[in-house]
Parts: C-alpha cells; structure tokens; sequence
C-alpha cells in the first residue's frame, strides 16, 4: 500500500539553526502515526512543511501521492488537520466558524458541519461564541474543522492539549474509530503515556533528527527492562545493585528508588536481587518488574530527557541517566 | 466558488463589530454634525458639504476596519486553517481585497442617503452633484479601503497595521505638502494623496490651481499606486510561511 506521507532527506533551516535535520520516513496509510518528541524538537516545523505552510531547505515531501509544495491544493484536498493550537474567530459561534471554513471547501463541506459537531460533542454549544470555549472546546472544534473534508489523513498536531481525563478518553476512542474507518491519522506529541494508547506506529525525534522509527511493540522490544527497588538505603543499594552479574546498569527515578536495568527479566534475577539486598542488611520497601514500556525506550534514545518533557513522564527524574553495571561493561 | 468565498470575508468583518459598526457610526455621526452645522451655499452644496463630511470621517473607520481585514488572519493564526483549505493564496488574497471594497458600501450608502435627502430640503440640487457625490464617496471608501486591506495584509499585525493606514493618510497629506513645498511640486502631484483628490474630486488641472495632471493621468497615477499596493499584499500572502 502506498504510503500516505513520505519524507525524503527532508531539512529545514532558519538560518543557521537546523530545525529539522535530514528526515527520512514512510507513514503507513490507514493507521495512527505518531510523532514523539519533546517541545521544540522540530515537530510543528514538519508539519507546517508538510502542508504546505512552510518551505522546505532541502528534501522532498510527498502526501497522498503527490508532491507539496508542487501539487499542495490537490494533496491537501482530503487532508484535515491541526496545527500548532486550534485558531478560529472569537467573535463567530463554533457553527458560524465552521461554515466559514466550509465555504473555502464547497457544498460537500457544509453537509459534513452537524455531523462533525456530534462526533466532537459540541451539538448543545455549537451557537455559543468560541471566544467563551475552553482550550479543550476549541481543540474538539478544531478536530470537527479538520473532518469537514472527509479526510483521508488528519494531521494533528498536539491535539490532546487541554484536555480533560474524560475528553481524553472521548478523544482517544475518536482517533481509533477514525482510524477503522480507514482513515490515516498523524498526531505529533511529546506526552509519551498518550501516544502509546493511541498509536500503531511512531517516530522518536529530537533536535530536529529522527532517532527512530517503527510499530510500537517493535520499539518497546527494542529497549531494555528494569527491576524496581524501593529501599530504606538508595545509596548502598545503588553501589550493590551496580555490581550484580546481570545489570546493565542502575538509576534512581526516585529518591528511594533504584532501577538495575537488564536485558530481559527472569524470576531468578529477581530472587537474587532480593537476596542480595537481605544479606547486605538493606531494608527492601517494594521489589518490581518495570514492562516494556515507550518512555523507557523514548529515555535510552535521546538519554534522558524528562526534565525537557516538563514532567509529563510519569516517575522519571532529570538525569535518569544510568551508570554501566557489569553485564552492560561485559556487552562492550 | 467566488461567491461563496466573498460570503464568508463580508461575514468576518462584519462579525468583527467594533471596527465596522464603530466606522459607520463615526462617519454617520460626523455627517450629522455637518449637516446640523453647516449652511450650504452654491459654491458648497449640501449633498457636497454632507458626503464630503462622511467620507472624510470614514477614511478613519476604514483604515482600521480594511487593515483588520488585511492583518487579522495572519494575527490570529486562522491563515494557516485557510491556506491549508486548498484555495490557492492569490485567491484567498483577492477576496479579501473584494470584500473590503464590498464592505465599505453600507457606509456608502447611509452617506449618500444623508446627503441626498439633505440636498433635497434644501432644493436647487442637481443630478450631477448627486453622481460627483455618488463617485467621491465611493472613491475615497474603495481607495483607502484597499490601501488599508493591502497595508494589512504586508504588515500581518493589527495593531501595526491600523497605525501604518492612519500614518499613511494623514502623514501623506503632510509629506505630499512637504515635498511639493521643499522637492518638487511636479513629484508631489504623483503622491498617493494628491491624486486621490484629484481622482476624488475630479478635478481637471487649470491655470489657477497646482494640479498639474490631466484627469485621465491621475487616474492612471493612481491606479498605479493601488495596483502596486495590492500586488504587493497578494505576493506576500504568496510567499509568507504560515
């Protein structure tokens, strides 16, 4: 199947700063694409060349089999999207803003208004000014902008800002029905917990690079699993922890808590680990498998960038970064 | 597809109440003042003395209501969502260009009704001051409405473009005096606001006045200027990233 985007040595600068840097990638169609990084990275950048709203220093871009910018107003024809925050006039009501943009896209568009409307929740405040709409309101109506088209992809660019828990809930079941329906989606974020609910495939990006791409069971197998230790003496536990045959290495995510990173957990790993810290006199709290998880994988690429992510990952401190145990030393 | 376009333009400045009620209003109210005050005579009619009051009042009100049309969309960040609609940018460019010159003709019209029924009490108005009222009322509103459109649309922000449109008009008139008192009275004939008057006025040079360019010439002088104006605005539209 033919991809629906696809980035070829795409780079974009601004002057001498490199916002993206040499992207090479195919989004599969008919699934839910996500583009991870944190804030700043060069998503939004992408995204605007993408669609045609930014020029592209090198590279070619192709949507839905045709070039952007040589064929933009034909590629875009199916395209809905979101980008950067949903903008829309205060002064009109969502339904008037609505078809505002349905005008710019024929009769077609304006059929798809109520509809649209429903699928977003916002029938009962569709005649309220968006001036009065919350950030989630206006992100619902911004999703209901980019279906007027009957979309083929929907970009949409942090689309889960603002969002209540239960509007996220709403808002991923959204996305997966849109996706059975046949539709690509392509959403860029930098909250990891959501991106592994949502997405079929992903890319991880940092400063402008791609470091990775792939289905999201294919990444989290990539990466490396951890045993928990939640102790009364972090710092002997971490010397201890260090040395054991199988660590790749040790980290504190928390104050009280050391991570030993192994290749693969086994239950023996785990009696020993325990073991271990009995005979050493170290008081043991809480002993644990850490899952495959993306942010542990989205941690080992781009070596530890939660304080970046603006403490959106869940327990994981600044500097998460582990010192090598003797199995990781042995691997080299 | 035009029409519907243009629709949705007329329904975003309209929407935007302040600027375009506030700009009826103003001019509305100053013509008001001119006709209470005023006592036409046969050098200044009253249809003459009333449309020259509202259109004057009106340029302030449509410099901010066309640099709005110009620069909000860039400002507020709904460009992109346009663009990325599909219509080309040289399109979404004239429309707002049209609808601006299609906006300012309510003001227009509450001009000229003043001014007409003013006339008309007052008695020995002829149709031919109707038509020069008719055609100076709608030059001034089309000409400063798309030289504020297009200032808007180069400057991309409202509060820079509203003050660039005010400084444009009023400072004009003062630069066009300076040059003409200081360079070169030939030069300052081509000015933006000396042919705008000219054009405005139809006024045809003669031995008495420092109008030194033909009718016809001055409507080209001053098209020219518009012209420039306005392909300036759509080349930017054009090239802007967004």
């Amino acid at each position: 199947m033919e991809p629906v985007i696809s980035l070829n040595n795409v780079t974009k600068r601004f002057g001498q700063n490199v916002a993206v840097d040499d992207v090479t990638i195919d989004v599969p169609s008919g699934q839910c694409f996500a583009w991870l990084g944190p804030n700043g990275c060069g998503k939004t950048t992408l995204i605007r060349m993408m669609l045609g709203l930014a020029r592209i220093s090198s590279g070619s871009i192709k949507v839905r089999g045709r070039s952007v910018p040589g064929q933009t107003q034909e590629a875009l024809a199916r395209v809905g999207a979101i980008v950067e925050e949903p903008r829309f006039y205060p002064y009109l009501s969502g339904r008037k803003n609505l078809e505002i943009w349905a005008a710019h896209q024929g009769a077609d568009a304006y059929a798809q208004i109520a509809p649209s409307l429903d699928r977003v929740g916002l029938t009962s405040r569709a005649t309220d000014k968006v001036g009065g709409y919350s950030l989630g309101m206006r992100q619902r109506l911004g999703v209901a902008r980019a279906l007027l088209n009957d979309p083929e992809l929907l970009v949409l660019d942090e689309p889960t800002n603002g969002l209540d828990p239960a509007g996220l809930q709403e808002f991923r079941n959204m996305i997966k029905e849109l996706v059975r329906e046949g539709r690509s989606v392509f959403i860029s974020s930098h909250i990891l917990s959501e991106v592994e609910l949502m997405a079929d495939h992903l890319a991880i990006i940092e400063k402008g690079k791609m470091l990775t791409h792939g289905s999201l069971d294919d990444l989290k197998r990539g990466g490396t699993h951890a045993i928990a230790v939640r102790t009364t003496d972090p710092d002997a536990a971490e010397r201890l922890l260090g040395a054991l045959p199988f660590s790749l290495g040790v980290s504190r995510p928390a104050p009280d808590t050391v991570n030993v990173k192994v290749q693969e957990i086994q239950d023996d790993m785990l009696l020993h680990t325990g073991r271990e810290l009995f005979q050493n006199g170290i008081g043991v709290i809480e002993l644990r498998k850490e899952g495959e998880t993306l942010e542990r994988r989205f941690l080992e690429l781009t070596g530890g960038l939660a304080g970046e992510l603006g403490g959106r990952m869940g327990d994981v401190t600044p500097g998460g970064a582990s010192t090598p145990g003797p199995a990781a030393r042995e691997q080299r | 597809m035009m029409v519907p376009l243009l629709r949705a333009e007329l329904r975003r400045i309209v929407g935007r109440r302040g600027s375009f009620w506030g700009a009826i209003a103003f001019s509305l109210l100053i013509t008001i003042i001119a006709v209470l005050a005023a006592t036409p005579d046969q050098d200044d009619t009253a249809v003459e003395i009333a449309s020259a009051a509202g259109r004057y009042s009106g340029i302030l009100g449509i410099v901010v209501m066309g640099a709005l049309a110009g620069s909000y969309d860039t400002a507020n960040g709904t460009m992109r969502y346009l663009v990325l609609t599909g219509v080309p940018r040289w399109k979404l460019a004239i429309v707002r260009l049209l609808g601006m010159m299609l906006a300012v003709l309510p003001m227009a019209v509450m001009i000229l009704v003043i001014a007409v029924a003013w006339g008309s009490s007052e008695g020995g108005m002829t149709g031919k001051d109707v038509l020069e009222s008719v055609w100076a009322v709608l030059c001034t509103l089309w000409v400063w409405g798309l030289v504020a459109a297009s200032v808007g649309m180069l400057m991309r922000s409202n509060g820079p473009a509203i003050a660039v449109g005010i400084v444009l008009f009023f400072g004009g008139a003062l630069i066009t005096g300076l040059v003409s008192e200081y360079i070169s009275k030939s030069l300052a004939n081509y000015l933006l606001p000396a042919v705008f008057e000219q054009v405005a006025a139809l006024d045809t040079p003669d031995d008495n006045s420092d109008i030194k360019l033909a009718l016809g010439g001055a409507f080209a002088v001053l098209a020219i200027w518009v012209a420039a104006l306005t392909a300036l605005a759509i080349a930017r539209t054009n090239r802007d990233e967004y």
